[in-house]
């Protein structure tokens, strides 16, 4: 009795927190992430040098006291690149994902929900789409919109949406034959009210798992528009810019590649933790 | 007694790759208020469609519906929000009739919720309450999941949530076929029980004989989208008179040892529903189909008072059961 009567005290994100809380990888996660983003907000003042500051004497520098993660190939301090280029990779990871859920899920939704003719058309629409390799689709939407850091965005999220409905549609179809919906729709729910309280509530888990995975993604794809002058100009640092730079020295100067690839890991980690802790608190399924 | 509710000629087919699919065909019958029509027949026969169709589900392909003397065959939008107030179901399966993400007390809630029907938060609560109370359900589960519940109580769920808009009319679906025996009897008699005291009207959609002998007043019998007989219920298991409703009554198990009783087995597999041939659709499989009846669709017939038969020897193996008793 007592905690039936106490579950309910804070209302339902309170509840929903409390769940999270629980989790303690989840937890882990999500202060890495909220680091990762103190650490790009306020990289001026925690970076030791400039990004930009090149010195010749100092070129393929391994990591020491003066240079933590050593240098790149024009003398450049790795560890002020990554914390500046955290600036970048995370808004490019974050809000390109952010177009492709809302673009991708508001198609599967509604290729899922209303089927017949409606999927038809989404769905064999974006068959064409993925029929172009992501990599070709996303430059060909970067160079049609131009230059510039949002419009990468806009186009990587773009190239991703496809991928995106199919996994929203196929959770969707599975929720929408249950009997819960039909008894949704015989107390007169709108459909709008149908999918919002009942249908994606229940449909979320893949999504969330799809959306965690594709950051990583996402920041790779910046890193080859970039390369193709579609994205992000040297010298701004950006995670992905600086792995594909560093490639031909792979072989001498392992520090070129392995701490950028490191921080894109260390992202796409964290947001895997946040997400499955996310999933598990919102199932009360798995309530204990 | 009023009419409440009136089906005439009511149609559902369904498309399909190879034809269409006969559902439903040309049913037609009425109900009066506080009572029960059970209707009966093999999975497949129709019975859920055409329960789903009465209550807009799904949108019957001809036919009429009426509603207390009202046509509510084609309604839309807040027409039929509003005739779904005096309409509800209750569904089958307890287990995926009601939302997981929810938690009971919104369940029950929601219907109050769409409809505006309470001006607070406190007199949310103490209809939700007070439905659950109806039902059977300990305030205590309120803030529970359905997870957390048995069958029973998710499906005393369901009851509560179908009585929350105060409804005239109730479609059963099958509402006890997947609840162990014991908990049938409790639904069962929740059900009767709300129907005295709140003059509930019932359809109570079943395969489960013994199920709709308990409950009906009238039965009605579906064998692949048709009408075959229709009755009250005592009638029905004492002087049936189609042969598939024979068959039928002859499949219940008796709890008895040493009584032998002859079984009439039926022979082959249902006739596919997909663009049915001219014809009796139970005559490949009747005992007593003569040539008539693979030729000529039989109408519903009022052989006896009350009593409604499709069958073109209706009389005649009637007067043969009678002599041979």
């Amino acid at each position: 009795m007592e905690r039936t009567e106490k579950r309910k005290a804070g209302g339902h994100w309170a509840g929903i927190w409390r769940q999270y809380r629980k989790n303690k990888l989840a937890m882990f996660g999500l202060v890495m992430l909220v680091l990762l983003i103190l650490i790009a907000v306020f990289a001026p003042q925690l970076a030791p040098y400039g990004y930009d500051e090149q010195n010749p004497g100092t070129r393929f520098l391994a990591p020491c006291a003066q240079f933590p993660l050593g240098t790149d190939n024009f003398g450049r301090d790795i560890l002020s690149r990554i914390i500046y280029g955290a600036q970048i990779s995370l808004q490019v990871g974050l809000i390109s994902v952010g177009v492709s859920c809302v673009v991708g899920g508001i198609l599967g939704v509604l290729a899922g929900y209303y089927g017949g003719q409606m999927d038809n058309v989404i769905m064999r629409g974006l068959d064409v789409l993925m029929a172009i390799p992501g990599m070709i689709l996303a430059i060909a939407i970067a160079a049609s919109l131009g230059n510039g850091l949002n419009n990468m965005m806009i186009a990587i999220g773009l190239g991703h949406a496809p991928g995106f409905a199919r996994v929203v549609r196929a959770s969707v179809l599975q929720v929408k034959e249950q009997e819960f919906i039909e008894a949704a729709r015989l107390i007169g729910d709108s459909d709008f009210k149908i999918i919002f309280t009942h249908i994606l509530p229940n449909a979320m888990a893949p999504m969330i798992v799809q959306a965690t995975l594709n950051v990583g993604r996402s920041v790779i794809s910046a890193a080859s528009l970039s390369f193709l002058g579609l994205g992000i100009q040297p010298p701004i640092p950006e995670w992905g810019a600086m792995l594909s730079a560093a490639r031909s020295y792979l072989r001498d100067y392992y520090w070129l590649t392995t701490y950028p690839g490191f921080a894109i890991l260390l992202t796409v980690f964290s947001l895997n933790l946040v997400g499955d802790g996310l999933r598990d608190a919102l199932d009360p399924r798995l309530k204990n | 007694m009023s009419t409440l509710l009136e089906v005439q000629g009511l149609k559902k087919y369904f498309r399909t790759p190879h034809g269409m699919l006969h559902a439903v065909d040309d049913i037609s019958f009425t109900l009066e208020q506080g009572k029960t029509l059970g209707v009966v027949g093999e999975s497949g026969c129709g019975k859920s469609t055409l329960g789903r169709v009465i209550l807009h589900l799904l949108e019957p392909t001809g036919g009429k519906i009426f509603f207390e003397g009202q046509d509510i065959t084609g309604l839309r939008g807040k027409e039929l929000k509003h005739s779904h107030k005096e309409m509800q179901m209750i569904f089958q399966d307890p287990y995926s009739s009601i939302n997981p993400r929810m938690c009971v007390r919104d369940i029950i809630g929601e219907p109050l919720k769409t409809y505006k029907l309470c001006a607070s938060r406190e007199e949310y609560n103490s209809k939700v309450l007070s439905l659950m109370e109806t039902v059977g359900l300990a305030a205590r589960v309120a803030d529970s999941y359905p997870h957390e519940l048995d069958g029973g109580r998710r499906q005393r769920i369901g009851v509560a949530r179908a009585l929350a808009l105060e409804p005239k009319f109730i479609v059963c679906d099958e509402p006890v076929s997947a609840l162990d025996v014991s908990i049938q009897a409790q639904i069962l008699n929740l059900l009767m029980d709300l129907q005295e005291q709140l003059g509930l009207t019932y359809i109570f959609i079943t395969h489960d004989l013994s199920v709709v002998k308990h409950i009906s007043d009238d039965i009605c019998v579906m064998y692949l989208g048709k009408m075959v007989e229709k009755c009250s219920s005592e009638e029905l298991f004492s002087s049936h008179l189609h042969p598939y409703t024979e068959a039928l009554l002859s499949a219940i198990p008796l709890p008895k040892l040493n009584v032998r009783r002859e079984r009439i087995l039926l022979k082959g597999e249902l006739t596919s529903p997909i663009d049915p041939k001219p014809g009796c659709r139970f005559a490949p499989r009747c005992l007593h189909a003569c040539d008539q009846c693979f030729s000529q669709q039989p109408e519903l017939r009022e052989v006896e008072p009350e009593h409604f038969v499709a069958c073109h020897r209706a009389e005649e193996l009637r007067d043969a059961k009678r002599q041979g008793s």
